[in-house]
C-alpha cells in the first residue's frame, strides 16, 4: 500500500467515525425538549403577547430560536460527555443543511409583517409557510442524520401543506391569530413532542 | 521501493465495505443493523454478509433484542476487533510517516 492510499483509508476512517458519533446522538431528549417549548409557548401565547401580526411573529421566531438553542446545547452536551469533539465536519454538514429553510423562514417575517398589517393575513400566511420551510430544513438534515429524520421532515411539509389548504377553505372558521397560534402548537409543540415520545419509547424497547 | 511493505495488514479488515463497518462501531459503543445500513448506504445482502465474515473472525458481536417492538440486530465491536483495528490504522500512520521520513520537506 503506497502512502497516499494510506492517508486517503486514514481520512475516510475518521469521516466515518465522526459521521457514526453524529449518527447516533440521543434524538429523544432533544425532541421532547423542544416540543415541550413549542407546546408551552403556544399555550401561553395568548396570555403572554398582544393579539396582532407583529407581536404574533416575533413571539414564534424567539420561541423557534430558544429551541434551536436547547437542541444545540444538549447536542453538545452529549458530545462532551462521549469525550467527543462537537463541531466535526459532519455536524458541520447537518448545520450548514438545516441553515437556508431556516434562514428564509426568519427573513421572509420582515416584509410581510409589513405588508400585511393585519392579523389574519398573517395567520393565514406564516404557520403554514413556516412549517414548509421547516419540514424542507429538517428533510435536508435528515442526509446526515438517521432516516426518521427526513420522514420527520415530510411530516411537517405535509403538515405546511394541509394547514395552507384548510386557511384557504372559504367554510372554515375566521381565520384568527390565536388559531395561528393553536396551528403553531399542534405542528411545532406536539409533533417535535410526540416524536420525542416515540424516540424515546423505542429506544426503550430496543435496549431491552 | 517495496510496493507492499506491510504484507501484515488485517485482510479481513482491510476489505473497503469491513473498513467502513469496522470504522463506524468503532466510534460507537453499539450501531443497529439499520443504522449501520443507512451510515453506510450498503444493500441489507451486502451487509449481512460482510457483518458474517467479521463475526467469524471475531471482531464484531451481533446481538437481537426480542422485545414487543421489531427484532432489532445490534452490531458491537468487540475488543479483540477493536485491537484490531487499533493495530491496522497504526500500520496506516506508520505507512504515512514512514513517507514523510523518506521524503525531503519542500
Amino acid at each position: 500500500m503506497d502512502h497516499n492510499t494510506a492517508r486517503e483509508q486514514l481520512e475516510t476512517i475518521r469521516t466515518l467515525m465522526e459521521r457514526a458519533s453524529v449518527y447516533r446522538r440521543a434524538l429523544a431528549p432533544v425532541m421532547t425538549s423542544v416540543g415541550l417549548i413549542g407546546t408551552v409557548a403556544g399555550l401561553a401565547a395568548p396570555l403572554l403577547i398582544p393579539d396582532n401580526a407583529r407581536s404574533f411573529a416575533f413571539y414564534w421566531l424567539a420561541v423557534g430560536l430558544a429551541g434551536a438553542a436547547t437542541a444545540f446545547l444538549l447536542m453538545r452536551r452529549q458530545a462532551f460527555a462521549a469525550g467527543e469533539p462537537f463541531w466535526t465536519p459532519p455536524a458541520r454538514r447537518v448545520a450548514s443543511a438545516l441553515l437556508p429553510a431556516l434562514f428564509a423562514g426568519t427573513a421572509v417575517v420582515g416584509p410581510l409583517v409589513n405588508i400585511h398589517q393585519e392579523g389574519a393575513m398573517i395567520a393565514v400566511a406564516l404557520p403554514p409557510l413556516w412549517l414548509v420551510l421547516y419540514g424542507c430544513s429538517v428533510h435536508s438534515a435528515g442526509f446526515f442524520m438517521p432516516r426518521g429524520m427526513r420522514l420527520f421532515g415530510w411530516g411537517f411539509v405535509i403538515a405546511g401543506l394541509l394547514s395552507a389548504l384548510s386557511a384557504a377553505n372559504p367554510h372554515q372558521i375566521e381565520p384568527s391569530i390565536r388559531m395561528a397560534h393553536a396551528v403553531m402548537t399542534v405542528t411545532f409543540g406536539g409533533g417535535h413532542l410526540a416524536y420525542g415520545l416515540y424516540l424515546r419509547w423505542t429506544e426503550k424497547k430496543s435496549s431491552v | 521501493m517495496n510496493p507492499e511493505p506491510f504484507p501484515n495488514l488485517d485482510r479481513v479488515i482491510h476489505e473497503k465495505a469491513r473498513l467502513a463497518i469496522v470504522s463506524a462501531l468503532s466510534a460507537a459503543p453499539s450501531l443497529t443493523f439499520t443504522d449501520l445500513r443507512n451510515l453506510l448506504g450498503m444493500t441489507d445482502g451486502n451487509l449481512t454478509s460482510h457483518l458474517r465474515i467479521l463475526q467469524e473472525a471475531g471482531l464484531v458481536a451481533l446481538s437481537k433484542s426480542t422485545g414487543e417492538a421489531r427484532p432489532q440486530t445490534t452490531c458491537v465491536l468487540t475488543e479483540c476487533g477493536r485491537g484490531a483495528f487499533t493495530e491496522y490504522l497504526g500500520h496506516l500512520e506508520q505507512i504515512v510517516s514512514q513517507f514523510r521520513k523518506t521524503t525531503p520537506a519542500p
